[in-house]
């Protein structure tokens, strides 16, 4: 398999002076194509800024980022919007959907700006409603929804434009056990028709269902391991 | 799903804050509509008593004996080697400021004696005469020129003469074609006859009394055209008859002077507002704004959809605005002003008015816009 994503010494601190403090630290990272990789460790270690510098959302003090050989810093801020939409699938722990949209617009969110036929939106939205198991609830509101359906309509919005990388920040986080499980299942589904997701947790239990967890402390990157 | 959806359903969500926005660019718009239509209309109707008063410029003989009076000119009767010559009336069509000027009427003025007695004999161009003086109101018929003539009403009274009746002149006969509606001038004792006519009868030949000029100085300097006149006619005495709508003029430049520093006010006003709600809504859209760009949403594609939110609330705003100062101004102007003021629609005015709402509401908004469409996304979902 090849290497989707490569990290080459990135670093990244907030604050100016005597108040900065290191968020990473020179990490060094590849991901293979359809891997399912799990960044773990404890609050504050730098899980969710190193997936939002591995997304785009954020530049890094330094280091290069390459994913499917882009030099991702490298876009201006207009391409690296346009990396995002065909690049990158985003899950946010508190599922961040639109309140006024539908769990269907929603989904075909993404798709408004790009050059696609309404009907093609809407068919490919309802098609992934119901495989993420939301038939039936497409003219819901979000808060007509429970978390864990949220949770799914904002599943449905990451893949929908076919991303060859999906990142999900806790994406348990606001759900009970038996939904967070649940969720967990649908990843490793997607996973398993080989989808590339990186998945940051403090929960070590979801770990049975990726095939690798790169451990982080104190901004560094202190392992990464198989799961079998 | 296309970015129209999106702009709907969020006007549909925030419809409170969409309402107040057009409200007040409506508000804003009616009354700069109102203050700018009535300012006009006033111009406008100055204008019209201009014309009304006809006749803004005299040329006359330069003379020393003055004898004679005519519409407070007065000039010496008979000294007809220093009278103006035919030609004046074309070379006044010569000067640079030409295309201002409307009416060239020629005047000849004299004495005969009619039954032993004196009568004035003014004559005149019955075309321009008439078109200029458009407060003679005339019993009969209007006359057109040849042996018609026009009488006043004292001298009618005194001679015992009536409309239709046939009078003999130094052995020439003239028709009445209609009698003059008492004015309170002199024109009450004065006889009209063709200025042609008129040369004949008082034997000047080629001589004009004085010339009156009728100016569209509402669109010209009248002191350049004063001066032009008093260039091609070297030896007449060229004056400009402006001083009696002076003082009104003055009124309507400053009422127009405050009708564009209140229109101005309240466009920036206007312009405030819509800045101050476009903010308060961006404030509150941030997460929204952010989850938009984690998705793939351009910057461009962020100031098109808040853009296009303001243009889509501002073009009924500046309708709506437009047609409401439009009719407060019908309303409101009449009274303000005390003059009988026509405010008509007028379609370029309407897009106008509409156009410069949605440019003020655009700009008021761009600001607000940039900021939130460049807002870090990650900072504005909160993730860190």
């Amino acid at each position: 398999m090849s290497v989707l994503l490569k990290t080459d010494q990135i670093s990244k601190g907030y604050g100016l002076g005597e108040n900065r403090v290191t968020a990473l630290q020179e990490i060094n990272l590849s991901v293979l194509e359809g891997s399912f990789l799990a960044l773990v460790g404890p609050s504050g270690s730098g899980k969710s800024t190193l997936l939002t510098l591995l997304g785009g959302l954020n530049r890094p003090d330094k280091g290069t980022l390459w994913i499917d050989d882009i030099d991702v810093y490298g876009l201006s801020g207009e391409k690296m919007a346009d990396f995002r939409r065909e690049y990158i699938g985003f899950v946010f722990q508190q599922f961040h959907l639109m309140p006024y949209l539908t769990a269907l617009e929603n989904v075909m969110l993404p798709l408004a700006v790009k050059k696609m036929a309404v009907q093609e939106q809407r068919q490919r939205a309802i098609a992934l409603l119901e495989r993420v198991g939301l038939a039936g609830k497409e003219h819901r509101l979000p808060h007509q929804l429970s978390g864990g359906e949220q949770e799914r309509v904002a599943i449905a919005r990451a893949i929908v434009n076919k991303p060859p990388l999906i990142l999900a920040d806790e994406p348990t986080g606001a759900l009970d056990s038996q939904m967070g499980e649940q969720i967990m299942e649908l990843f490793q589904e997607l996973h398993r028709d080989g989808l590339t997701i990186i998945m940051v947790t403090h929960n070590l239990d979801y770990l049975r269902y990726v095939s690798q967890a790169a451990y982080l402390k104190d901004g560094r990157l202190q392992k990464v391991e198989e799961i079998s | 799903m296309t970015l129209w959806d999106i702009i709907g359903s969020s006007l549909k969500r925030r419809w409170r804050k969409a309402i107040i926005l057009t409200v007040g660019l409506f508000l804003a718009t009616s009354i700069s509509v109102a203050l700018f239509s009535a300012s006009k209309a006033m111009r406008e109707e100055v204008a019209d008593s201009f014309d009304l008063i006809g006749a803004n410029i005299s040329i006359i003989p330069t003379q020393e004996e003055l004898s004679l009076n005519y519409g407070g000119i007065s000039l010496a009767p008979s000294q007809k080697d220093t009278l103006l010559q035919d030609e004046a009336l074309q070379k006044i069509r010569t000067i640079a400021n030409a295309e201002s000027i409307a009416r060239v009427a020629p005047k000849v003025l004299g004495h005969i004696t009619s039954d032993g007695q004196p009568v004035t004999v003014v004559g005149v161009s019955f075309a321009d005469e008439l078109k200029m003086k458009k407060w003679w109101k005339i019993t009969g018929d209007q006359p057109r020129g040849g042996a018609d003539i026009l009488i006043g009403e004292n001298l009618a009274a005194e001679k015992g003469w009536h409309t239709g009746q046939s009078i003999d002149l130094n052995g020439k006969t003239f028709r009445i074609f209609g009698q003059l509606v008492p004015t309170g001038s002199d024109e009450d004792n004065l006889l009209f006859m063709d200025w042609k006519q008129a040369q004949d009868l008082l034997q000047m030949q080629g001589k004009l009394s004085f010339i009156e000029v009728s100016a569209l100085c509402s669109t010209c300097p009248i002191d350049d055209i004063t001066a032009q006149i008093g260039t091609v006619l070297p030896g007449s005495q060229v004056t400009a008859l402006k001083e009696t709508l002076v003082a009104r003029e003055g009124i309507v430049d400053r009422f127009t002077t405050l009708s564009l520093v209140v229109g101005a006010v309240t466009a920036i006003a206007g312009m405030l507002l819509v800045f101050l709600l476009v903010s308060s809504t961006i404030r509150e859209r941030t997460k929204e704004l952010g989850i938009l760009r984690s998705i793939g949403f351009r910057k461009s594609h962020l100031m098109q959809m808040l853009l296009s939110e303001v243009a889509l609330l501002t073009i009924p705003a500046g309708a709506a605005g437009y047609l409401a100062g439009l009719s407060l101004s019908r309303w409101a102007a009449p009274i303000i002003v005390q003059m009988d003021v026509t405010v008509p629609w007028n379609g370029k005015e309407a897009l106008l008015s509409v156009g410069i709402t949605v440019l003020l509401g655009l700009t008021a908004s761009l600001v607000p816009a940039w900021r939130g469409a460049s807002k870090d996304p990650v900072e504005a979902m909160r993730m860190l």
